[in-house]
């Protein structure tokens, strides 16, 4: 416990003094100005009901999809140097030989950098609402659950990519991932065009994705948190129930079994591979 | 374990140790260590040897347990390497590294011994005075990144005593050192001995490697080639350097009846006799011959010399 401890520690002092907090500093003006922009946005038409009654729900549900991309961005970052550059630079070297476990290197790394890819991801969240409470005068707190399944992005990005970079070179485990993740997102778009053209194999593709990288069942699980801020006619429309149904228990039990099987995975192959 | 019916209590031992790396689809294959057979007596200071690509690295990293052998065996202490008490008892200085650099010289090495299991009190005493060690005292709240590769050099040297191990493996710790620096080594590995530790060091630096080496093992193409105490193997060809008025062709027949020439250079050359009792027959056989001598210099065969001449004959 000490090492994996020591390790994690290690890489949140490493990832506050390489200043990856600026990054985090801007994506929260990033949202903030998000907020700002909708506001200005809703302002032209301020006297019509409807758009002042769905804006501020509009702009929760977009900003917790910045947040989501940030948040996966940033965990994916620190994630693909974590094993594979420490290999390359030999920094591994004078801590493998010690009584560790190697094991206990990569939770350690993984603890380190989920830490502080979740308490950025929060912060991003709580700022979203506070600032929608703040600019549109309203409230959604009753939706508090999801920015807590949003939190499920870093930590599925980023375990797959420190899974990639258990075997993989720095450079191979970013395009591993930039490719895992443009994958995961693909589907959706896969899905309406094989309804909307009706093309069988493309479904059937879209349906191997969705299990391949579990986003979608996550990007549902969110919005089944958002329900009471869903407009009501986006909730009544064919394309809602087509792709935004809620997800079951099993695709969200899945989604949980994923990461810890991708975990257990890159700590079986670390713990094979030659250094 | 007994030798000649001495106990010896070995600090490495290997068995046909063997790594073979497969390139991917296994279309090329390269035999890193060919079946290695070494052993390292505990309590003295070894120089491990051999030219580039010998398979010095690849053997360290096998017996720190960060590459695995293909097949063979290897036991440090008499125990396994997976065995977290045995690597508790290793201390090692990697040869191509790069610390956390946004560290100070004292988180550094506060980081490094608690992962070796040292606590708080002991670090508090310990970390000045490996700093002092390796003089980067004055430095201990300087960023890693502020230093020179000299000091980081030094720096990975504190890393690998700090916790006090029993065997040290210090994979070309000089190679970034000023000549200042390079003596401080020689001293600290010196002194690691003096305490009873057994220290395993790779070094290009052969000179260096004479000075400080009980035994030596010289590697090429991943097999021993030659392994023992350093007195023993040094004194078994005594060699002579020659220097002639002018060179000649019936002088260096005659030479070359009753030596080895290991090298030649227009009218100087080296000679390898059998013992020291060829040294005056030769300086009378050359005379004898019509040779003119400028200078004969007789002297014990250096490492370089050896090593020169191991390397050659096994290629």
């Amino acid at each position: 416990m000490r090492a994996i401890y020591l390790i994690s520690a290690l890489t949140l002092k490493e990832t506050m003094r390489r200043r990856i907090w600026v990054a985090s500093l801007l994506a929260s003006l990033a949202v903030v100005g998000f907020v700002f922009v909708a506001k200005l946005g809703a302002s032209v038409r301020a006297h019509d009901p409807i758009v002042q009654s769905v804006v501020p729900r509009i702009t929760l549900i977009l900003g917790l999809d910045v947040v989501k991309f940030f948040g996966s961005v940033l965990a994916m970052t620190l994630a693909s140097g974590a094993i594979a550059l420490e290999i390359e630079r030999g920094m591994l070297y004078a801590i493998l030989y010690k009584p560790v476990h190697r094991y206990q290197v990569v939770l350690g790394k993984w603890i380190g950098i989920l830490v502080f890819a979740l308490a950025n991801t929060l912060l991003w969240a709580v700022l979203l609402y506070v600032c929608v409470r703040l600019m549109m005068g309203r409230s959604y707190w009753e939706t508090w659950r999801a920015p807590l399944v949003v939190l499920l992005y870093p930590v599925l990005f980023g375990t797959l990519t420190l899974f990639f970079s258990t075997f993989a070179s720095m450079g191979l485990t970013i395009a591993l991932s930039i490719i895992s993740a443009g994958v995961a997102w693909s589907e959706k778009p896969m899905r309406e065009f094989g309804i909307v053209f009706d093309i069988e194999t493309l479904l059937r593709v879209a349906d191997n994705v969705r299990w391949m990288i579990p986003m979608n069942h996550l990007r549902r699980w969110v919005l089944e948190q958002m329900m009471v801020v869903i407009p009501e006619r986006m909730l009544a429309s064919q394309r809602f129930q087509a792709f935004d149904s809620p997800p079951t228990g099993w695709e969200i039990g899945y989604v949980f079994g994923y990461i810890v099987v991708v975990l257990l995975l890159a700590l079986f192959v670390f713990q094979k591979r030659d250094v | 374990m007994e030798t000649d019916g001495v106990a010896v209590d070995w600090a490495i031992e290997t068995f046909h140790l063997t790594k073979i790396y497969t390139s991917f689809l296994r279309r090329r294959r390269l035999v890193a260590v060919d079946s290695l057979n070494l052993k390292v007596p505990a309590g003295c200071v070894f120089g491990f040897l051999g030219p580039n690509g010998a398979g010095k690295t690849t053997t360290i990293m096998m017996l720190l347990g960060s590459v695995y052998p293909t097949s063979g065996g290897f036991r440090i202490f008499g125990r396994a390497i997976s065995d977290l008490g045995v690597r508790r008892r290793i201390g090692f200085l990697p040869e191509k590294f790069q610390f956390h650099d946004l560290l100070t010289a004292e988180e550094l090495l506060w980081f490094h011994g608690r992962l070796a299991g040292m606590h708080r009190y002991e670090l508090r005493r310990r970390v000045p005075e490996v700093l002092e060690q390796v003089g980067l005292l004055e430095r201990a709240q300087s960023r890693v990144r502020e230093f020179s590769k000299g000091m980081q050099q030094r720096l990975g040297i504190a890393q690998a005593i700090l916790h006090d191990p029993d065997l040290i493996i210090l994979d070309e710790p000089t190679s970034a050192l000023d000549p200042l620096g390079r003596r401080d080594v020689r001293d600290l590995i010196l002194r690691l001995k003096a305490r009873g530790k057994t220290v395993f060091l790779n070094s290009h630096l052969l000179s260096e490697v004479e000075m400080v080496c009980d035994e030596v093992a010289i590697l090429r193409d991943g097999r021993v080639q030659r392994q023992g105490g350093l007195d023993v193997l040094l004194q078994v060809h005594p060699v002579v350097d020659v220097e002639l008025r002018s060179r000649s062709e019936r002088v260096m027949e005659v030479v070359r009846a009753m030596a080895m020439v290991i090298a030649e250079d227009g009218a100087r050359f080296t000679a390898e006799v059998q013992s020291e009792e060829d040294i005056p027959a030769l300086a009378r056989c050359i005379v004898q011959a019509g040779g003119e001598v400028m200078r004969f210099v007789p002297r014990r065969e250096s490492l370089e010399d050896l090593f020169v001449r191991v390397v050659e004959e096994s290629a």
